[in-house]
């Protein structure tokens, strides 16, 4: 429940339940947030197989409310905020209950970390090709290195023998050729000098061209002090399911009947 | 054992250089090429695509499978021309346009290959014309669209549209897939078929030649 204060002012609690890729960020605005902020970490990745990003979140928000049964929690949050964007539309089908659920309408963590899904899309139009990259990324994902290849080609030579250990590691190294620039989005939040840097040579070692976009952090903010405008967010009132459009508004919340 | 349960097992082994040898031991025994494709080569490839529907084996397996049978099917080719062996059908394939991601496209193209359909690759950044102009100059019976961004899967509401536009709605099937589509994506856009998997989505090709 919000919490009251002098001058009719309230707090709200909001809980997020976040891909950990935005940890420095969001740690950061929810400590400097109005409001009270908790926030359940999911490991990044999760886009690469939709079907288990969408488990994950309804087994999180099953653990939500079993707590919340077993009066294991003293405070129950206002609002649920999703730290995600559509991430492969993992985030469709989920289902609200008395509590809203509120998503940044993005096509994914790019987009909020750009800080708008126009943005995005502008610089997806320009620079098609772009690998994008910055701290939560190199610090969660899974980032393609020589050492990393040497040992899956040992791992390669031991399972499938010599011949087909070469052939299989050409073919790990395919998904690069389609590429043609990585893009560093900076942060504001935290500045290592060392990621650029790297982000530079993963550029040089795949040939890419190599470009430094500043990031934004307004819909990162923006979820942690409740400013939800309908046009970024999506609103999904109590027992509602969030379903995909198809079109540019991405995603609504639909009625759920329950008996 | 006989020498086409061999290719067959070999082929499953990934051993590409015996798999080329047995085929062409095959074609010495005066084995048909149409036998030595059908219960040799795509025999294993389809027991590779039953495991890996069902988890048993992963894409490394089916890479070098794919490679081995590719193998063979280098020796054999001229001989099924020759023979007039027609393929079991033919699918256009690529990824839609703005989408650079092609590991799922590939794999299907290896699948759609391993039932014995002639395959061919648009490769990557299609666009619906495209799709639709290759589909009429290869008579195709299959385009097949993959995306596995949010951003570039309504690239194939588009293919679709070109397809009617163009007049060969009727005589093509259109299959989707990539990470973010799901059936009710298919459904909204009227294409034909949408699998979750690459062996799958080869059954349903098949399927849709026969």
């Amino acid at each position: 429940m919000a919490l009251k204060l002098q001058k009719g002012m309230s707090l709200i609690r909001i809980h997020i339940i976040a891909c950990r890729v935005f940890s420095r960020e969001l740690s950061y605005y929810a400590s400097q947030s109005p409001h009270i902020v908790d926030i359940t970490w999911l490991p990044q990745g999760l886009h690469d197989t939709p079907e288990k990003l969408r488990q994950m979140l309804k087994d999180t928000l099953n653990d939500l409310y079993l707590q919340k049964e077993k009066q294991m929690l003293k405070h129950w949050p206002d609002c649920i905020v999703l730290g995600y964007g559509l991430c492969s539309n993992g985030i469709v089908g989920l289902e609200s209950r008395d509590t809203p659920l509120v998503i940044p309408k993005t096509d994914d963590c790019i987009a909020i970390f750009l800080g708008s899904q126009k943005r995005y899309l502008d610089l997806f139009q320009k620079y098609n090709g772009t690998y994008w990259l910055n701290n939560g990324w190199i610090e969660t994902a899974f980032i393609p290195s020589e050492e990393m290849l040497d040992k899956r080609y040992r791992e390669y030579v031991r399972l499938y023998g010599e011949e087909n250990a070469d052939f299989l590691l050409e073919q790990d190294k395919l998904w690069a050729y389609n590429y043609n620039s990585c893009g560093y989005i900076s942060s504001s939040v935290y500045d290592c000098p060392d990621y650029p840097l790297l982000a530079e040579q993963i550029a040089k070692h795949h040939n890419w061209k190599y470009c430094k976009f500043e990031g934004d952090n307004r819909l990162i903010k923006a979820m942690t002090e409740g400013r939800w405008n309908n046009d970024e967010f999506l609103i999904c009132p109590r027992d509602h399911r969030v379903e995909a459009t198809y079109d540019k508004s991405k995603i609504h919340a639909v009625p759920v009947q329950r008996e | 054992m006989g020498i086409l349960e061999d290719i067959s097992s070999f082929l499953q082994q990934g051993r590409a250089p015996i798999v080329k040898e047995k085929v062409q031991e095959a074609l010495d025994q005066g084995l048909s090429p149409k036998e030595i494709l059908e219960k040799g080569l795509l025999d294993g490839m389809g027991i590779i695509g039953e495991k890996f529907k069902k988890n048993e084996i992963f894409v490394p397996e089916v890479l070098i499978a794919a490679r081995a049978m590719n193998a063979g099917v280098g020796i054999l080719k001229p001989h099924l021309v020759e023979a007039g062996v027609e393929s079991k059908g033919t699918a256009v394939i690529g990824t839609v346009k703005g989408d650079l991601h092609d590991i799922g496209k590939n794999l299907v193209r290896m699948m759609l290959e391993g039932k014995g359909l002639n395959v061919v690759d648009l490769g990557v950044d299609v666009s619906s014309d495209q799709f639709v102009q290759a589909a009429i100059d290869n008579n195709a019976d299959i385009i097949c669209c993959s995306a596995l961004l949010t951003t570039t899967m309504g690239e194939m509401k588009d293919v679709v549209a070109a397809a009617k536009e163009k007049g060969i709605r009727d005589k093509v099937k259109i299959m989707v897939g990539g990470a973010p589509i799901t059936q009710s994506f298919c459904d909204s856009i009227g294409a034909d078929c949408y699998t979750a998997d690459a062996a799958s989505a080869a059954d349903a090709a098949l399927s849709f030649c026969s």
